[in-house]
């Protein structure tokens, strides 16, 4: 799948996707994504397994993600460079929602 | 990088079945490095491996099939894996690191998911073989019964029939073989454990437990799974359709199991 229809199909992040691959940072193993999460929102989103896992599967078919298993043969999660070109340019587009969010709030308090 | 070896002559074998077992298939290539001849690639229409001869070496294979959007992780090119063979959904990779200092593998899912879609055709042509047979086997019986007469007429096509009947048998075998080695094949990429214990050189002290009925109430298996563990059986692997659980002799703890669907 090519970066314009990657970007096309995921932007706007739902919230969910966002966190899940904000949480790629580094490698991480299924559940070890719903914990950091969990710490990141300060308990505010508990995802759901079949929430991660369908989530991560759809991003794996589409190349945002990869895969590979540990000594454990756990299976670990790794954004490729597809998927931190998505990431990054949502945070640009959080960042300016932010930037013109804080700056025209003035106009909505009494 | 490439595997830093003295190159020789292309060296051919044809291994038909290499993809219903991979993992035998992985052994061939890494007992063929040891002789000295290393896999440089598979024509997959024809099922001819290509060998360069070399120096022998201790490498470790790994074949997988994964979608079009596949990218080798990051992770496993920085562990020593290197790409030898790509062709369609087919991957080869190979490490010269010595295979018990390994921490990194491929995944095997898209290859068991191959394997079930592949196992469904061959089931569904199976049973269509298996209920063509049935009714063709009742009419001759029928016709047995009732003491029809047969009549053969005379041609010089009859001697395509034991050609043609041979040709249904290596057919039918074929399937039937297919079945068996990609169960097979499933069974044992999804368990790593067994490997462990048909390792003669592992040293891990591994038990195999089944537990059948567990999903009509998964909080008694939660119950045993911590029982076990105060019990210093130390839970390692979870076998196909969650029916069999490996534990591991080790210390006992007070952890606690949660099972999520």
């Amino acid at each position: 799948m090519s970066l314009d229809k990657i970007l096309k199909t995921y932007l706007p992040m739902t919230e969910t996707a966002f966190y899940i691959l904000l949480s790629l940072g580094e490698p991480r193993h299924g559940y070890g994504i719903v914990k950091h999460v969990e710490q990141l929102t300060e308990s505010r989103i508990r995802l759901g397994s079949g929430t991660v896992y369908g989530t991560l599967t759809k991003m794996q078919r589409d190349g945002i993600i990869t895969v590979f298993a540990d000594e454990e043969r756990r299976t670990i999660y790794e954004i490729t460079d597809i998927g931190k070109k998505l990431i990054l340019a949502e945070i640009r587009r959080i960042k300016e929602l932010y930037h013109n969010a804080t700056e025209n709030e003035v106009g909505f308090i009494d | 990088m490439q595997p830093k070896m003295r190159w020789g002559s292309l060296i051919k074998k044809v291994k038909l079945f290499w993809s219903l077992d991979v993992q035998k298939t992985e052994k061939w290539l890494a007992a063929m490095s040891a002789k000295g001849l290393h896999f440089v690639a598979v024509n997959l229409l024809t099922r001819q491996f290509s060998f360069q001869e070399g120096s022998p070496r201790q490498l470790t294979y790994r074949i997988g099939c994964e979608g079009p959007n596949y990218a080798l992780p990051k992770t496993l090119i920085n562990s020593g894996w290197t790409k030898v063979f790509g062709e369609r959904k087919w991957y080869v990779i190979v490490n010269e690191e010595p295979p018990n200092e390994l921490k990194t593998y491929p995944v095997r899912t898209g290859l068991i998911r191959r394997n079930n879609w592949l196992l469904l055709l061959c089931s569904i042509i199976l049973i269509y073989g298996a209920v063509n047979l049935s009714i063709q086997l009742t009419l001759l019986g029928f016709m047995a019964y009732i003491s029809t007469p047969i009549t053969i007429v005379p041609s010089p096509w009859w001697v395509l029939t034991p050609l043609i009947f041979l040709a249904g048998i290596a057919f039918w075998s074929g399937i039937i073989y297919t079945c068996i080695a990609l169960v097979r094949s499933n069974r044992n990429l999804g368990e790593r454990v067994k490997e462990q214990i048909k390792d003669p050189n592992s040293t891990a002290n591994v038990i195999k437990k089944r537990n059948y009925f567990w999903v009509y109430s998964p909080d008694k298996l939660e119950q045993w799974l911590e029982t076990m563990e105060e019990q210093g059986y130390n839970l390692v692997q979870v076998g196909s359709y969650a029916r069999s659980f490996w534990f591991e002799k080790g210390s006992p703890r007070k952890v606690k199991y949660s099972v999520d669907y």
